[in-house]
């Protein structure tokens, strides 16, 4: 492999490796609350951690930017389909040094351009030989430039265990990509990568975690090792499972490897590969959307991947969100007063969000809530009221049927909430507001309707 | 006769205003605080109330203080004066209000006043309190510094936010750079946060118009700005193209001061 690095400046690399990471979705800065001074005064390093996340700015698709997301390297001895670096194409390559990723962390960072470094890479040579140039860079901007900001590192499948040990002690999150949501799909098009080698690491990681939750239960000052906890990333639409499968996997890290994040990437066929689906008419991004709303409904709304989807009904309906569409076709479960029913309850009603169902409970201890009342508390009424009662009595006389109900709700178009990635769900987390996320994309919507997707 | 007592539209002003209220033992729904600020913004003046000009004391403001945070807690102290933040009528009145139906519950009970969304004040303090502190979180990852030339480089950063929350913003960003100059500029309000490296940050108000003169920048910030630029541009999926959503997540009103914008 020829290495044309000597030549580059920073900024053609920046270009390159820039370009070759975006299509790794994660940008999140969240999950770790760190101080950078002992008293808010001194300090002997540079950086914190606010455990909320900070979005630094924006790109022209909307998605958040908060990391400095490159790779190390896009130079790769693997061949996977999907992937624009893969060995097969013939496109500009560049690798940095750890000296030359430190210094434009520091001095993005200290420029508050970014909230931290989300170091990927190509794999160079093997993956353990790759993961030590990651854990090299990892290990000087911690002890040579005291950068304590947030790190987020990708593991590389089939890298020597002892170092994604070593490198957890240094970064706030990890991640390996799971790609496909099948060890078939991953067969098929990411020839080179095998799922035992990604679920392995996945592993280790998460009992990494869990020992040094324990160990930190007891010794303060233990070291912590991936604080800000793992996640991992799913191709959508390169490959031809279901919406249910999907979900069904995601639901399984959740619960069987603790991950705290699973993220959607709507498929580009990039390298325009006759093996993989054409995208010429965009990515599928409202299925994405979709996915990650019943996602949503996973972690915070106690719902289980098997009442939103089953064989029958396998995939997410494209003008219904999933809890509108979980709610019409339990009409037996409605309408609840909101004046009695549990945060359970009343968290699956179409309308009222996290936040609005834990204001309606606290503001209840004070007084009867009024219709008037639940739009203050932030409920869209527009959508709740098919489902609630106040005080026994409905909004409107509304019939209680299923269709009747799904025209109301489909009827205005300009309603349905669309954002196109996951950084519209984390500002939802921040502010917890259903319904403040992305504008409808009207366009989109229509071909959804006439099922393009 | 409803009374109008008339004071600067801070903390300081409030708490102090609040305090004479009770100590003069005033009837809390005839009694109503506005602020100078909130009197320019609003032109009309209620009819048959009586005025009355209340100078901020350092000493009844402190009382106030300390009593809030006894009987409502750190956090809704701090939505509190996160409320006051915003530079909108009533918000001085609301504030009032809120601080005595905490005040008028029994103890331990102060900390949940901010619940009962029901209640028209309490209701403008929460939102108020919310509303601020989304451009405190906003502004945590918007400020832009650059590199100013000096024996030391000093990094400036100058915003021009909605709210008055340059020092919502200081403690954040003293704690994440304790061994840098900084400053933040709110030049809306001629507001200055100084942060001397390793010492505690002040604030220092604008004085005429040439009061600071500022050093050039540095050699290197104009290629730290473009490799910023470009890694922005790099960045973005072009078959994702949105700038509706992009508009959404960051206003326009910001992008004035964000070198990728500029
Ligand atoms: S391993 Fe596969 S996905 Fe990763 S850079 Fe190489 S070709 Fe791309």
């Amino acid at each position: 492999m020829v290495s044309l690095t000597k030549e580059q400046s920073v900024q053609e690399k920046l270009k390159i490796l820039t370009d070759a990471a975006k299509y790794d979705v994660a940008c999140t800065s969240s999950g770790v609350d760190r101080r950078g001074t002992s008293d808010g005064v001194h300090g002997n390093g540079i950086g914190n951690s606010i455990n909320a996340g900070i979005c630094h700015s924006f790109s022209g698709d909307g998605r958040c930017i908060s990391l400095l997301k490159i790779l190390f390297t896009n130079e790769c001895i693997y061949d996977c389909k999907y992937c624009i670096n893969r060995k097969s194409n013939d496109v500009p390559r560049a690798s940095f040094t750890p000296d030359e990723v430190c210094k434009l962390t520091i001095e993005f960072y200290r420029r508050n351009y970014i909230e931290g470094l989300f170091l990927s890479s190509g794999i160079l040579y093997n993956p353990t030989y790759t993961m030590e140039l990651l854990y090299q860079t990892l290990y000087k901007l911690r002890t040579v430039y005291h950068f304590l900001g947030y790190i987020h590192v990708k593991a590389i499948p089939g890298a020597d265990p002892l170092l994604i040990e070593k490198i957890g002690f240094l970064a706030d999150r990890m991640s390996i990509n799971l790609e496909l949501p099948t060890a078939e799909g991953l067969k098929n098009i990411a020839p080179n990568k095998n799922r035992k080698l990604i679920l392995g690491p996945m592993r280790q990681i998460q009992n990494g975690i869990t020992q040094s939750k324990n160990e930190l239960a007891v010794y303060r000052n233990a070291p912590r090792f991936v604080a800000g906890g793992q996640s991992t990333q799913m191709i959508i639409g390169a490959t031809n499972e279901q919406d249910y499968q999907i979900l069904q996997v995601s639901e399984g890290l959740y619960q069987k490897f603790g991950l705290k994040r699973v993220f959607y990437s709507a498929f580009v066929n990039v390298n325009e590969d006759k093996a993989l689906p054409a995208t010429i008419g965009g990515p599928p991004l409202l299925r994405e959307h979709r996915l990650y709303q019943a996602d949503w409904l996973l972690r915070f709304y106690g719902f289980k991947a098997q009442e939103l989807l089953d064989e029958q009904h396998p995939n997410l309906n494209v003008l219904l969100d999933p809890k509108e569409d979980w709610a019409v076709r339990h009409l037996e479960a409605f309408p609840v007063e909101v004046n009695r029913a549990d945060l359970h309850t009343l968290l699956r009603v179409p309308g009222i969000g996290v936040k609005s169902a834990t204001r309606i409970v606290k503001a209840r201890l004070s007084a009867r809530l009024t219709f008037e009342d639940l739009k203050k508390l932030g409920v869209t009424l527009k959508r709740a009221l098919y489902f609630i009662t106040c005080n026994g009595r409905m909004m409107y006389p509304t019939k209680l049927s299923e269709d009747y109900i799904v025209r109301q709700l489909t009827d205005s178009v300009k309603r349905v909430n669309f954002g196109s990635d996951g950084m519209s769900y984390r500002q939802m987390s921040l502010f917890d507001d259903y319904h403040v996320n992305a504008a409808p994309d009207i366009i989109t919507l229509k071909k959804a309707a006439g099922g393009e997707f | 006769m409803d009374t109008i007592l008339v004071c600067p539209h801070s903390l300081e002003g409030v708490f102090t205003a609040i305090y004479i209220a009770y100590r003069d033992k005033m009837v809390h729904d005839n009694t109503h605080i506005q602020t100078q600020l909130e009197q320019e913004l609003e032109t009309q003046r209620v009819l048959f109330s009586e005025y009355r000009e209340i100078q901020p004391d350092e000493e009844l403001f402190g009382k106030v203080r300390r009593t809030l945070i006894e009987r409502i807690g750190w956090e809704v102290y701090e939505q509190i004066c996160e409320a006051m933040a915003m530079e909108k009528p009533g918000m001085a009145d609301s504030v009032y209000h809120t601080v005595v139906k905490a005040l008028s519950k029994g103890p331990n009970t102060g900390c949940y006043v901010l619940q009962n969304l029901t209640d028209p004040y309490i209701h403008k303090v929460a939102m108020a309190s919310q509303n601020v502190w989304r451009e405190i979180h906003h502004l945590m990852g918007f400020v832009r510094f650059e590199e100013l030339a000096g024996e030391e480089p000093i990094l400036y950063s100058q915003i021009g936010p909605k709210n008055n929350v340059v020092t919502f913003l200081a403690p954040h960003f003293a704690d994440r750079f304790p061994m840098e100059n900084f400053m933040l500029h709110d030049c809306k309000r001629g507001i200055f946060v100084v942060h001397p490296k390793n010492q505690p940050w002040y604030v220092r108000l604008e004085q005429g118009v040439n009061s600071i003169i500022l050093p050039p920048v540095t050699k290197e910030e104009e290629t730290y700005r473009e490799l910023f630029r470009e890694f922005c541009q790099s960045i973005m999926i072009q078959s994702r193209r949105n700038d509706k959503l992009q508009r959404q997540m960051l206003p326009i009103r910001f992008r004035e001061f964000m070198v990728e914008f500029s």
